[in-house]
């Protein structure tokens, strides 16, 4: 894709995710966001996360991108993603008795009707797997919390499991760590939305103020905070980028990974410094602002809060031939 | 793709980054006990320059430093990214940068661009052999951060500039052939609009250099004192009154491609770190692991646009504030995983993280302090106005 068809892909997407926030799924199906997805992930996936997070629109749409990254394309099929602040599953299945159980324990995003199945990592014995449950039980049907318009809510439930299609050993490994990467790098550009409006606004304000009999943006306490922020703006979409040029699956976990935690660090900042500047105007219900601070407290620990994080990344130092080098010249 | 060593002095400007990248790993691999001197310096200042100088002309008679260097002074051709391969590999495979690399980087594309054509094939080969190592004078008192204050006077004397004034903080000025030089040659009211910059020759008589010890231990900064220091027109680099662009050039260049021979080189002492210290924190080595990331991805791209011949700008002033922010962090890290090591032991590679310690806390200070990057983010890329 070149950059003119680029353009024009994020002006026609950032029209229908402003305007049709409320039929999103739909809107972007008859678009042909589906097809996109198949053939050009990186677009389909960048962009629209990207807008999403800009606009503060239902984040549903991770399903789509988790599943196609792990090869499935189902919509009657929903995600388990693990609870907020772990990037490891904390599901069961217990397989040692003679009726096997489910301990279903996570997120999830809410539907109209409850889906057909699930698709859970899960711990088994010392193992990750990812197993795929038929669901009958009842399915959120509105996002809940701090930001209901994200569309996530938690989900407990124990279930036989006896039905259940399990991809074991290192296949269900792999194929959770594909789609963890995949949610790790759409929740980046997600949070890069939300950061870069927060870096708008408080900018924004800033320039429109005066105290003192000068402008607010003149005092270098003010410039130096924003200047942070805009500095991990730019760490953050730089590796957000980065993410996606990987070819193998360890160096891809890790770029996905340091995407995630670099756009973590981000929203971070741009919620304390924006925050800041913005003053008593930041703290009303009327301003913008608070919007997308619940939306960045939300999305930051999903899939692992930054230490978690960065102590996979720690991690990967011991491992037996050291942090994959990323980022080829 | 294995290409044989000896290969490289054919046509590199035929060959990829991944090619170079390729057979320069294997080179090293295979001269891995020849280099081994190069890996364990010693502590004597004067030996480790000698023993650098002895690495890079290594490189140099091999041709792996030659590499994106143009044929006239001296280079192989090819694009400048092959420069930042073979750095990042000498630094992933241990061995320091041989200490005139950096003012390669710094100072050698300021007077391959703004020199004579003749000056330039006359010096440059020289700087790039290792037979000769540069300094650069532009910090005086009085003019740090704020460096279009500084007043080095250059009289016009027809054929000649005639120098008096001062300059500090000019690293290893004392092992120095040439010094890239910045002077007021038009009014002190003129600014930054007054200066021009040259290129002197250190044994020209009238200089005199004080060492100044800085808080490593090592004597590395000096004071420079110039009383009536004759210099040819012919020197000129740029036009007279014009300096400021050649300033600014070298500035980008190591915000820029300087930073990211240190990323290599924090991230090979992040590994050793890794190494010597079995309880260090997973999180904060995964912390430190995402600055050095974030400040390679930056400077990657820095290193990028000057390969290809673009104009840098404001955007260097982000890598050199994520090079201070990751450098400190590193070395912070360090200090709290090893304290044993760093504070009270007294071996060489304890030596080594104290001095590398030290130097961090300057990494905000030096090539434009954090505050004048936050400036500089804050009015030339989020549009605020000055004060």
């Amino acid at each position: 894709m070149d950059n003119e068809d680029k353009a024009l892909l994020i002006d026609s997407l950032d029209g229908i995710v402003r305007d049709q926030r409320d039929r999103l799924d739909e809107a972007l199906t008859e678009f042909g966001w589906r097809d996109l997805l198949a053939e050009a992930q990186e677009e389909a996936v960048s962009i629209l996360l990207r807008l999403t997070g800009k606009h503060l629109a239902p984040l549903q749409n991770l399903d789509a991108v988790a599943l196609n990254a792990a090869g499935m394309v189902d919509d009657a099929t929903a995600v388990v993603y693990p609870p907020l602040g772990s990037p490891a599953p904390t599901s069961l299945i217990r397989r040692e008795t003679a009726s096997p159980t489910a301990v279903v324990r996570g997120v999830v995003f809410a539907r109209s009707e409850p889906p057909a199945r699930i698709m859970v990592p899960a711990n088994t014995g010392n193992r990750v797997v990812f197993a795929a449950l038929p669901w009958d039980g009842p399915w959120p049907d509105t996002g809940g919390g701090i930001d209901p318009s994200a569309g996530l809510a938690p989900l407990e439930a124990s279930m036989p499991a006896d039905a259940l299609r399990i991809t074991e050993g290192n296949g269900g490994t792999d194929q959770w760590h594909r789609l963890r990467a995949a949610v790790h790098r759409g929740l980046a550009d997600h949070l890069v939305g939300v950061g870069s409006r927060m870096l708008e606004l408080a900018t924004n304000h800033v320039m429109s103020r005066t105290q003192f009999g000068r402008s607010l943006a003149s005092f270098q306490a003010v410039k130096h905070r924003l200047a942070d922020v805009r500095l991990w703006q730019e760490g953050a979409r730089l590796a957000a980028e980065a993410a996606w040029e990987e070819d193998t699956d360890s160096a891809r976990t890790a770029a996905a990974i340091l995407a995630k935690s670099t756009a973590n660090r981000f929203t971070r900042l741009a919620r304390e410094h924006c925050q800041q500047v913005l003053g008593g105007m930041g703290f009303t219900w009327e301003h913008d602002f608070h919007r997308f601070v619940r939306r960045a407290l939300l999305v930051e620990p999903l899939l692992g809060a930054t230490s978690e994080l960065h102590e996979m990344l720690g991690n990967s130092l011991r491992a037996e031939d050291g942090a994959p080098r990323l980022a080829a010249l | 793709m294995n290409v044989p060593a000896d290969d490289i002095t054919g046509a590199p400007a035929e060959l990829s980054v991944a090619e170079v990248r390729t057979a320069f790993q294997a080179w090293l691999h295979a001269k891995a006990s020849e280099l081994g001197e190069f890996r364990n310096l010693s502590t004597d200042v004067d030996e480790i320059f000698k023993s650098l100088s002895r690495l890079q002309r290594l490189l140099y008679s091999e041709g792996w430093i030659r590499l994106g260097w143009p044929e006239e002074v001296g280079g192989l051709g090819g694009p400048l990214v092959l420069r930042a391969v073979i750095s990042e590999e000498l630094a992933a495979a241990g061995y320091p940068p041989p200490f005139s690399f950096g003012t390669q980087e710094v100072l050698g594309p300021a007077v391959a661009r703004f020199a004579t054509p003749e000056l330039a094939a006359e010096v440059l080969p020289r700087l790039l052999r290792g037979d000769e190592t540069w300094c650069q004078g532009f910090s005086e008192p009085g003019a740090g951060s704020d460096l279009a204050a500084l007043r080095l006077r250059a009289v016009d004397d027809g054929d000649t500039w005639r120098l008096s004034g001062e300059k500090i903080w000019t690293s290893w000025a004392q092992y120095a052939d040439r010094c890239v030089i910045l002077a007021r040659t038009g009014s002190l009211e003129s600014a930054h609009k007054g200066i021009t910059a040259m290129l002197l020759d250190m044994d020209t008589p009238g200089i005199e250099v004080r060492p100044l010890r800085s808080m490593n231990g090592d004597d590395e900064f000096c004071s420079l004192y110039f009383e009536d220091v004759v210099v040819p027109k012919s020197r000129t680099l740029g036009e007279a009154g014009e300096g400021w662009a050649v300033a600014m050039f070298v500035l980008s260049c190591e915000r820029g491609a300087a930073a990211w021979q240190r990323q290599a080189w924090m991230r090979w002492r992040l590994g050793s770190l890794a190494a010597d210290a079995s309880d260090l924190p997973p999180h904060t080595a995964g912390e430190a692991l995402e600055l050095i990331h974030i400040l390679r991805l930056m400077s990657r791209r820095t290193v990028r646009s000057l390969s290809a011949g673009e104009q840098v700008g404001a955007v260097s002033s982000f890598d050199k504030l994520m090079m201070s922010t990751a450098e400190k962090f590193l070395f912070d890290t360090v200090l709290s995983a090893i304290p044993e090591t760093l504070l009270l032991t007294d071996n060489e590679s304890a030596r080594d993280w104290r001095s590398d310690y030290f130097y961090s806390r300057a990494s905000s200070i030096y090539g434009g302090a954090a505050e004048i990057q936050r400036n500089i983010i804050a009015e030339r890329v989020l549009g605020m106005p000055k004060d």
